[in-house]
């Protein structure tokens, strides 16, 4: 206890103390911060097992429907190149032309890891919808991300869209 | 005993023939009394060692009456001091310093380097001359008393001496509003000696410094009827009131039986355990009003400043790391209650059955296959649910959707305003769209010269793969 008080009656020593306390403080401010989201995940969890377990036999039902019903299609990833090709084919195939295919470079280096593609392409509304209906119904796991459909100014029948298409 | 709470304790040291004396008296809300007193002969204390148990004892009990002290004044008598009296020059206003300047030298039996000099400028009253009061204390007498106290650990806040004192006891509590026109001594005995002031309105003409030691063959009241008489030699003129105060009752009494002077006892000190003198009540009153010198040597005062700018230091350092600690302690307790939550889910989830994490497992596949179904389709159901709700008058110029964002917005022109809230119902009762909010929608002239409405909205898609 002496040797405590000797210690902390020392201006240099005191305003050390400080700086560590405060360091420390800052970095298990930093931890919470982190720690505060495992809680809420795990908060998270627990309610959906609570909820699970209220209505087990309801639950298994309607998943088991789900299960049985439909499938998803099998994982394989899909190289860039492959994937060019394959979208130049379904956008000329629904009469549609194409005005831009490139990959979509948005994203990348921000936590976002999947691929991209960026098209332009102008054509009527009807087979826009069906270049969508097309992509919905190909079993993998590419999907339109977003898309911007601009019809010209002379009203025309023509639109031109820019479509992000990004896999799953 | 030590009573009272630091801010209220002054700490009051003297030197009395070969003692030192601290008395420690407790000022608060007006009221005084000692709380302690601790006297040590210097002599002796000069023979003993540093370690001596005596010697050691009165450090300590000193140090711990001096954490908690307010104050602490060191008085300094007038048989260490000068005192003079002169008539302010009649020189002009500019030179008036210099000529109390060279005055004081006349005045002062040593080099003025050797004294440390204090001088107040006494107005008097119309039609008398206004004085110069001279006070001077001699820096070797002030040094080695400051020295022997430095050996116990104390620096005083401030040395005062009591002449100054009894001069403000005088003006401010004798005769604190009236200016009595007559010629006043007061005498105040204190400790076996006794000082002798005398006043002519507030302006104190001289003072005189009686010891009874020095004194006994002739005896106190002989020495007091010498000082006046040889005040009155000096001055022309007699005092018709004297007012007695301190430990004083039979020299009052004595005083008092003699006819030639009107003696009036004003503050009698008590013999009383607690009460402290009328002199220590001046020097507490004084310096909290700051109304008298501070006779610390130079050395001292860089000394004691050079503490308190230490000690205010330290007390920053210490508030810091008070304020950190606390910090650290805070955060400590809430990661501690976070971790403790987090464990307690973990228990939880660990306590449901294998059925239910079958359920779960189930669950994530579902939500799997629901997500994937929902951004495969839910571009065309956009598209489609748009041109469900839109009139076969109305035309889109462009329509925007963001699938991570979960938002749609659109733009176009009507030919009435109607049909554009017709639409925006319709596509909200439709169950697929929220929140969809009207942006803009302006009037303007169509290529046919009719009015038309340029318009847009945004609104929220619904989505049910995250919410089961």
């Amino acid at each position: 206890m002496n040797q405590i008080k000797i210690f902390f009656s020392n201006q240099k020593n005191l305003w050390i103390s400080a700086g560590v306390c405060l360091a420390l403080a800052m970095l298990l401010i930093y931890c919470r911060d982190g720690l505060s989201k495992i809680l809420r995940d795990k908060e998270k969890e627990y309610q959906t097992d609570v909820a699970l377990s209220k209505e087990s036999k309801m639950r298994r039902q309607i998943y088991e429907t789900v299960l049985n019903t439909a499938k998803l299609p099998e994982r394989k990833q899909v190289s860039s190149n492959t994937w060019v090709q394959e979208t130049q084919v379904l956008v000329t195939g629904q009469k549609l032309s194409l005005q831009e295919l490139k990959p979509d470079e948005r994203g990348s280096g921000k936590g976002e890891s999947k691929p991209s593609l960026y098209l332009v392409v102008e054509g009527n509304m009807a087979d826009l919808l069906s270049f969508f209906y097309r992509i919905s119904e190909n079993q993998n796991f590419v999907y339109v991300k977003n898309f911007m459909v601009t019809r010209p100014s002379d009203n025309s029948d023509g639109v031109s869209a820019e479509v992000t298409l990004s896999q799953m | 005993m030590l009573i009272g709470k630091k801010g209220s304790i002054f700490g009051i040291s003297y030197f009395h023939g070969d003692e030192l004396h601290v008395v420690f008296i407790d000022h608060a809300h007006g009221q005084t009394r000692v709380i302690g007193k601790e006297t040590i002969s210097v002599r002796s204390s000069e023979n003993l060692s540093a370690a001596d148990h005596t010697l050691v004892e009165f450090r300590k009990r000193i140090l711990s009456y001096r954490a908690r002290i307010q104050s602490w004044v060191h008085l300094v008598f007038r048989n260490v001091s000068i005192v003079k009296v002169f008539p302010v020059p009649q020189v002009p206003e500019t030179e008036l310093d210099q000529a109390i300047t060279n005055r004081v030298h006349a005045e002062i039996p040593y080099l003025s380097e050797e004294v440390i000099l204090h001088q107040v400028l006494q107005e008097a009253q119309q039609g008398k001359e206004s004085q110069v009061l001279l006070f001077g204390v001699s820096k070797g007498v002030l040094g080695e008393q400051l020295k022997r106290l430095e050996a116990f650990g104390v620096i005083p806040d401030r040395v005062v001496l009591s002449t100054e004192a009894l001069g403000w006891l005088y003006r401010t509590k004798v005769f604190p509003e009236e200016n009595p026109k007559d010629l006043v001594l007061m005498v105040y005995f204190f400790n076996g000696h006794v000082e002798l002031l005398f006043f002519e309105d507030h302006v104190l003409l001289q003072s005189r410094w009686l010891s009874q030691e020095a004194n006994q063959g002739v005896g106190m009241q002989e020495s007091i009827r010498a000082t006046i008489a040889a005040f009155q030699r000096e001055w022309h003129r007699k005092p018709e009131q004297i007012y007695v105060a301190g430990l004083s009752s039979s020299n009052a009494e004595a005083m008092s039986s003699d006819p030639s002077y009107s003696v009036k006892v004003m503050m009698e000190d008590s013999n009383q355990e607690g009460h402290p003198p009328a002199l220590f009540n001046a020097v507490i009153e004084s310096i909290s009003s700051d109304e008298i010198f501070d006779y610390t040597l130079s050395s001292y005062k860089e000394v004691r400043d050079q503490k308190s700018r230490v000690v205010g230091r330290s007390k920053i350092a210490s508030s810091v790391f008070c304020l950190t600690a606390a910090l650290l302690l805070l955060a400590l307790v809430q990661v501690g209650i976070v971790f403790g939550q987090i464990s307690w889910f973990q228990f939880r989830t660990g306590t449901f059955s294998a059925d239910v994490k079958e359920i779960k497992k189930m669950h994530q596949e579902a939500v799997a296959i629901v997500d994937f179904y929902e951004k495969k389709a839910l571009p065309i159901e956009t598209v489609a649910s748009l041109r469900e709700a839109i009139s076969t008058e109305m035309l889109l110029r462009e329509v925007e959707y963001d699938f991570d964002k979960r938002t749609i917005s659109v733009r176009g022109i009507a030919p009435d305003q109607a049909l554009v809230d017709q639409f925006i119902a319709k596509l909200e009762q439709g169950g697929f769209y929220e929140k969809l909010k009207l942006e803009r929608i302006q009037a303007e002239q169509s290529d046919q010269a009719k009015t038309v409405f340029d318009f847009s909205f945004e609104g929220h898609i619904k989505v049910t793969s995250e919410s089961n």
